[in-house]
């Protein structure tokens, strides 16, 4: 099944990741970077610039780079929000004829969608450059505070860049699903996501199979930026103060220090002290200048103490929005790239008295959380929806009483399993469907959910008809068994409700037993295994007799006949040795019809064999080989 | 395993389908491991160079920076600290990195615009303000060039 992406579309960045092998893992664009910047512009030559290069290019073309679409997306350019947003923005907006919002893009007006969809396809692009596959379907976040307009004009862009959007999910469920949160039952989880430019918290509550947002807030500019102008604010105003300088005008000497300013912050989050070490920032009376200023951790939080504690109170409030006290709270999960600083980590901590969950780099938790409900659909991530698995194997009573397995045990449910089986006997008009549990190879050591017979099977030779038995066990455990003769399309199911409902005592015993009994059981099995192999034989050989008769000599004839009769005589007995010594000999000998038959030619057989089906790789194999390994065998009847 | 066990093996052909298949399926997995880790070998080499190279990038424009305030002082000395920046850039050149050219018209797939500037011809790179880097075998980007971009 084709991959699903799952996209984080930022206000600022925007990632992608994927579901492989079970396992969500980001992927880099085509410029290598594991985040592509929300940034769309168009060049004087009407070359178009998707990400980083917008950004790049974004000083010498403001009026026709957009950023900040998500701002606008799915809202009314009457909105109080896009009111306030619109003087911020360097391009132009407008009201469009629906009462949207439009922006000029060149020479004509692109709805925020529109714009959207050209990060979208970047990304598609890239995700399938990186995967060598096509990509046609996704799963993409939003805000939890997103109304219908906004999820479906998110939707819109999705299509419009020939994503199929299988859902539309919210950010801090991503973020949850990420730490694998929604499997727990009844709690309350908030989402505390400090990206560049946003700030945003949400209740989520999870309670069987579902996570609901019960409240949400924040602020639409507070973010990791605004931590930066503060820093950049107190380094201007210290080298203003020591040298009598304002670097604040020298563009250059701004944007080392902004360079500065950013990895210094990224430091502080694993050390205490740091350097802002910029030499040859200007030039003054006496000669070059040297902006050399200690930073330290104490500093930094003493810079942006304002803003940790307008968050804190944000967060207070939408808890007590949701109808709970902080101690309500069961898990706290860290999104966005500011949340890196121990100064927000501890106010986390200090509001809910716990430690938040951490560990998954907080820029991406959002898109593999995307790409794991992507995963969900594209079956990979079983995982996710565990709610039980098979504790014992499934499955149904063969030829001889053994017990065919079509669901081994510890298997995720919930799960299908298909198999093709045909008869034991020519003309047999019907089959019997023994629905077995248990760990144990023969039939009758296993316990027995159920039966039932699928008759009116076309008269046709044994291993003709093909009978197509398919176990389905539903995320309830609960087993349905079907069984289809393709020939005549004849059904017949039943449905076991407690397949999973054994007692887990009950379960234990039965591992146990499968255990101490298996020595035992392989014999068992192995004489079982034995008896059909040497009942196709008989039936194979003795087809060809009546078939190639008048061509067979007689003397062949009555060789084969003697072999197929001693092997009769002690194929329902105990001695494997015996019945392999008679099964080669009868083989050997059949062997002379084929030689007979068709002369010097190869050995035909009267059915195609199937895959696998490799004769004589093992001499104690007969002529039905390909029979016996096509994966049909004949259920009991 | 002891020996009854293997014979048992051979003596039923199931089995030893299954135990065929589980062997080539392993065999399959350990050899796409192997080229996972070869490929691992090479990307985790090129990260950490380019890691080191976006660490560093800024000293080398400082000593950039240095060489006009010198000048006056004494000629050897800017030609000394030329030389360390050239030494620099020899450098990162044995481990595949390389300058990226500022000169001619502006591209925002090498060139990070810092400033728009009128008087020089538009959509040309007016000035250089910090170095970029990139692989020399694919052009691939580790740092940007930071220029000043011409409005016309």
């Amino acid at each position: 099944m084709a991959k699903i992406l799952g996209i984080d579309l930022g206000t600022t960045n925007s990632c992608m990741a994927v579901v492989e092998r079970g396992e969500a893992h980001v992927l880099e664009n085509a410029e290598g970077a594991r985040t592509t910047p929300s940034i769309i512009a168009l060049g004087k030559s009407g070359e178009r610039f998707v990400g980083i290069t917008a950004k790049r290019q974004a000083i010498t073309n403001p009026e026709h780079t957009i950023f900040s679409a998500k701002r606008l997306i799915g809202r009314r350019f009457s909105d109080p929000e896009v009111q306030r947003d619109k003087p911020l923005l360097p391009y132009e907006i407008r009201g469009a004829s629906n009462g949207g919002v439009e922006m000029k893009f060149g020479d004509r007006w692109v709805t925020p969608q529109e714009a959207s969809a050209m990060i979208l396809g970047k990304l598609k692009a890239d995700a399938e450059a990186r995967l060598g596959e096509k990509i046609t379907e996704a799963v993409i976040t939003v805000p939890a505070y997103f109304d219908d307009s906004q999820r479906k004009a998110t939707k819109e862009a999705g299509e419009i860049a020939g994503l199929n959007v299988r859902r539309i999910i919210n950010e801090p469920t991503a973020a949850a699903l990420s730490y694998g949160l929604e499997k727990k039952k009844d709690e309350q989880i908030v989402v505390y996501d400090f990206g560049g430019g946003t700030f945003d918290v949400s209740v989520l509550e999870v309670s069987q199979d579902t996570v609901e947002v019960k409240a949400t807030g924040g602020d639409t500019h507070l973010g990791g930026d605004d931590f930066d102008q503060k820093i950049i604010a107190w380094v201007i105003e210290e080298f203003r103060r020591e040298e009598g300088i304002d670097l604040g005008t020298d563009r250059l000497a701004l944007q080392r220090i902004k360079d500065a300013a950013e990895r210094a912050k990224i430091e502080l989050s694993a050390a205490a002290d740091t350097e802002l070490n910029l030499p040859f920032i200007a030039s003054g009376a006496s000669g070059p200048k040297h902006l050399v200023i200690k930073f330290s951790r104490a500093k930094l939080e003493e810079l942006v103490h304002d803003e940790i504690l307008r968050a804190e109170e944000i967060v207070r409030n939408v808890v007590a929005d949701a109808h709970f006290t902080m101690k309500d709270i069961d898990e706290v999960v860290l999104v966005g790239g500011q949340t890196r600083m121990p100064a927000i980590q501890a106010s986390v901590r200090q509001l809910f008295g716990k430690d938040p969950h951490q560990g998954i780099n907080p820029d991406e938790v959002v898109a593999m959380g995307a790409a794991i409900q992507g995963g969900i659909f594209q079956g990979e991530v079983k995982d996710v929806l565990l709610l039980d698995v098979t504790p014992l194997a499934l499955g149904l009573e063969t030829l001889g009483g053994v017990m065919t397995m079509l669901v081994e045990k510890n298997t995720t449910v919930p799960v299908s399993r298909m198999q093709a089986f045909s008869t034991a006997a020519d003309s047999q008009p019907s089959v019997e469907i023994h629905v077995l549990q248990g760990e144990r190879p023969m039939a009758a050591d296993n316990k027995s959910l159920g039966r039932f017979i699928l008759d009116g099977i076309p008269p046709a030779p044994r291993g003709i008809p093909q009978i197509e038995v398919a176990f389905d066990i539903d995320a309830n455990g609960i087993l349905t068994v079907k069984a289809k003769d393709k020939a005549s399309g004849k059904e017949q199911s039943i449905r076991i409700e407690a397949s999973t409902g054994l007692a887990k005592e009950e379960v234990e015993r039965m591992k146990r037993d499968a255990e101490a009994h298996a020595e035992e059981d392989r014999k068992k099995r192995e004489l079982a295994d034995l008896r059909n192999q040497a009942d196709t034989l008989i039936w194979s050989t003795e087809k060809s007799m009546k078939e190639f008769g008048e061509k067979i000599a007689e003397a062949i004839k009555k060789e084969v006949e003697e072999k197929i009769q001693e092997l009769k005589r002690v194929k329902d007995g105990e001695d494997v040795a015996a019945i392999r010594r008679a099964m080669e000999a009868a083989m050997q000998a059949a062997q002379a019809i084929g030689r007979e038959a068709y002369g010097a030619t190869q050995e035909t057989p009267d059915r195609p064999a199937s895959p696998g089906g490799e004769a004589s790789h093992d001499d104690t194999r007969g002529p039905s080989d390909a029979e016996v390994d096509s994966g049909e065998e004949t259920p009991g009847s | 395993m002891p020996e009854q066990d293997i014979q048992e093996e051979h003596s039923d052909a199931g089995d030893h389908a299954e135990l065929r298949d589980a062997l080539t399926r392993l065999t399959a997995d350990f050899e796409n491991l192997r080229k996972d880790a070869q490929r691992m070998r090479h990307d985790a080499r090129r990260f950490g160079i380019a890691e080191a190279v976006r660490a560093m990038a800024a000293a080398y424009d400082t000593l950039r920076f240095a060489e006009p305030h010198v000048s006056g002082h004494s000629p050897s000395l800017r030609e000394g600290i030329e030389k360390i920046a050239d030494q620099f850039a020899q450098g990162l050149k044995t481990l595949g990195v390389t300058r990226i050219p500022v000169e001619g018209s502006y591209d925002p797939k090498f060139h990070e615009a810092m400033e728009h500037i009128s008087g020089v011809e538009a959509h040309t790179v007016a000035e250089e303000v910090g170095t970029g880097w990139m692989w020399q075998d694919n052009g691939e980007v580790i740092v940007p060039a930071k220029v000043k971009v011409g409005a016309g």
